[in-house]
């Protein structure tokens, strides 16, 4: 089975590739390297440095012959998409259709796609929230992302294309880019290790859902033999606050980081968390990593990573 | 996971070795949710481990040689956990005599042991139709491998099979080719894990474990011998993570086999180091020639127990440091008269 994932350099889809790689999955990338980094690409991954607006993207469907595309490829920051939302509708829009045009013409058999949760449901009056909660997006990111959720409908329905969309809650992890603003495990853990002042925006009191990036990979893994369309949230149903967030990583790096409170940034959610039974019960899936384990590992990872550069 | 309903409303577990050093410590855990049955003839184990858990009325002891046929039915005491109604619901096989530097003594015993008594109680299981869990060791890799340091469990490993040290290595090899032929011809549930080394409260003392001895040794300012010199390097997982994995393992539908062991490698020097700063000691160290048992053994890679099981160790050497010293503190009035054995040793060393 020849699979693609797009964003395959990025943090979330290089793991992905990882684990299809040695499930033995014939695995090819697709990936612009403007996130993504070279590093994270596995050897034994066919890769293409392309961005997915560009129309010669037909050729290597035409070439390549996918079963199975992970499309992960995606402008992932909720504050670029407030100031620019043309720049993040070009690439989250239209770069997907370019993707899913080219899964039609040549007869994809299921089409899988990273959504999001919080950012489409919004500050949620249901806790932890589920699939059938009424979208309501706050950020162009939001809407790009929902705007896809809902072509895929019309794809299935008028071009039988088969499809999954992982509404993700937030997702941490080794190889999380620190310098972005989504992800603040990635953030808090690089500014531990630099011994400089972590920020935390407004009470800290906001809480969020976050779920390590194996656990994520496990539920894609499980989706490509499963027979099933739809929606599907993906977190662990628990609000962690950041200032909970702040202890626990405290206490896995067995350090005091020093902490000062920014102000609050306007747009952003209270509070999220999702309601994954669905994908529980579909994908024969949950979430085994607890936030201590997942924090000490990622943790870890990050301090080699560190080291390692300052013995250069 | 669903919760099944037992006849006595609690599951039926047999623990064997469960008087030694990890085997107490999975005991403790156990008995909290479960009737623990401990399975131990003190072979190299001790009894002191489990003295605290002899009045618990969720805990029998049972003293049985496993290189002999088990019958559960001999055992009255075994009608309080209805045993003979209920059965047998999950087995946790760690018996197997550990001895570094009595090595020699065991031998036939540690053969018998893999062989004769890991079919024995494979044998139980298919009775009972338990959940088996078999401990195997990272013996069974081999030596350290010059490519990759850290073993992957596909690693199918390069042991000497007429070496001195082979019916424990190869006896662990021969065990889970036991426990694999009988998930295949019983369709019994049977898992195996694979132990990198483990330390922390009641580990065995003037054993050769060393991790132990540095303790005793510095709080009495007695010269800490290194078997080895000052390159063995290590991994060392504090024991409360191990029992983590292991019951992890035995609630997860995976079979193995997985690694469990702790990522981070240290000098053996640098531990004794540590352990002497952290109790004030004027301890020297000292080098002496290497065990027969007592051998580097490889890395861990521990991707897939993260993976299948969420596990990942939790506890730091310094935490397990920490916790290994406070115990050794709190028995000291019962350690004391046994610390010249540690000068009987450098004697013999001389000679």
């Amino acid at each position: 089975m020849k699979i693609l994932v797009t964003g395959g350099a990025g943090f979330i889809g290089s793991h992905l590739v990882d684990r299809l790689v040695k499930e033995g999955y014939q695995t090819v990338i697709i990936d612009d390297l403007s996130s993504g980094k070279r590093v994270n690409i596995n050897k034994s991954a066919k890769f293409y440095k392309i961005d997915i607006v560009d129309k010669k993207i037909k050729d290597i469907f035409h070439k390549e012959n996918f079963d199975i595309v992970f499309h992960l490829a995606a402008q992932k920051n909720v504050r670029t998409s407030i100031i620019d939302p043309i720049y993040d509708a070009n690439i989250n829009i239209l770069g997907t259709l370019n993707i899913l045009e080219n899964c039609v013409k040549n007869k994809i058999k299921k089409f899988i796609f990273t959504s999001t949760g919080g950012a489409i449901y919004g500050d949620a009056k249901v806790m932890p929230t589920p699939e059938s909660y009424l979208p309501q997006p706050n950020s162009p990111y939001g809407i790009a992302k929902l705007a896809i959720d809902n072509y895929l409908y019309f794809y299935k329905l008028v071009h039988k294309l088969n499809f999954v969309s992982f509404r993700l809650s937030n997702v941490y992890g080794p190889r999380q880019d620190p310098e972005g603003e989504a992800g603040v495990v990635a953030i808090f853990i690089d500014k531990i290790l630099n011994k400089k002042t972590l920020i935390i925006n407004g009470s800290g009191r906001q809480t969020r859902d976050y779920i390590c990036v194996d656990d994520v990979v496990n539920v894609f893994i499980n989706a490509i033999n499963k027979k099933v369309c739809g929606y599907f949230n993906v977190g662990t149903s628990k609000e962690i606050s950041v200032i909970d967030l702040y202890k626990m990583l405290a206490k896995v790096s067995r350090t005091r980081p020093k902490i000062k409170h920014g102000p609050p940034i306007s747009g952003e959610l209270k509070w999220s968390a999702l309601d994954a039974k669905k994908a529980m019960k579909n994908f024969n899936w949950k979430p085994l990593i607890s936030l201590e384990v997942g924090l000490k590992y990622t943790y870890q990872w990050f301090k080699e990573k560190y080291e390692k550069k300052s013995k250069k | 996971m669903a919760t099944k309903k037992y006849l006595t409303e609690k599951k039926n577990v047999i623990i064997t070795g469960g008087a030694g050093f990890i085997g107490s410590h999975l005991c403790d855990e156990l008995i909290k949710i479960s009737h623990v049955i401990c399975v131990d003839d003190f072979s190299t184990s001790n009894i002191e481990n489990i003295n605290h858990l002899l009045q618990n009325p969720n805990f029998i002891f049972i003293k049985h040689d496993l290189t002999k046929q088990i019958d559960l039915d001999e055992y009255n005491e075994l009608d309080k956990f209805k045993v003979k109604f209920q059965g047998i619901q999950e087995i946790y096989h760690l018996a197997c005599p550990t001895s570094p530097k009595n090595f020699d003594k065991y031998k036939i015993k540690t053969l018998h042991t893999n062989s004769i008594g890991t079919i024995n109680i494979l044998e139980l299981a298919v009775k009972h139709k338990a959940k088996f869990l078999f401990t195997s060791s990272a013996v069974i890799y081999g030596p350290r491998y010059k490519d990759s340091p850290r073993f992957q469990e596909d690693y199918q490993g390069w042991v000497n099979i007429n070496s001195p040290r082979s019916c424990y290595d190869e006896g662990k090899r021969y065990a889970e080719s036991a426990v694999v032929t009988y998930r295949d011809i019983y369709n019994i549930d049977a898992k195996i894990v694979r132990i990198f080394r483990t330390y922390g409260p009641r580990m065995s003392l003037f054993d050769g474990h060393m991790l132990p001895d540095f303790v005793l040794q510095a709080l009495n300012n007695k010269p800490m011998i290194v078997y080895g010199d000052k390159n063995f390097t290590s991994t060392f997982c504090y024991v409360s993570d191990i029992i983590n994995g292991l019951v992890r393992m035995m609630n997860s539908n995976d079979k193995g086999p997985i690694n469990f062991g702790h990522y981070e490698e240290y000098k053996m020097m640098d531990v004794a180091d540590r352990i002497k700063e952290k109790v004030n000691s004027q301890s020297e160290i000292v080098f002496q020639n290497p065990l027969l048992f007592m051998t580097p053994l490889g890395l861990p890679d521990i991707t897939l127990a993260k993976q299948k099981l969420g596990w990942f160790p939790l506890v730091g050497l310094d935490e397990g440091l920490d916790k290994t010293i406070e115990d050794i503190k709190a028995n000291q009035h019962l350690l004391d008269p046994l610390i010249h054995k540690y000068e009987e040793e450098r004697e013999e060393e001389k000679i």
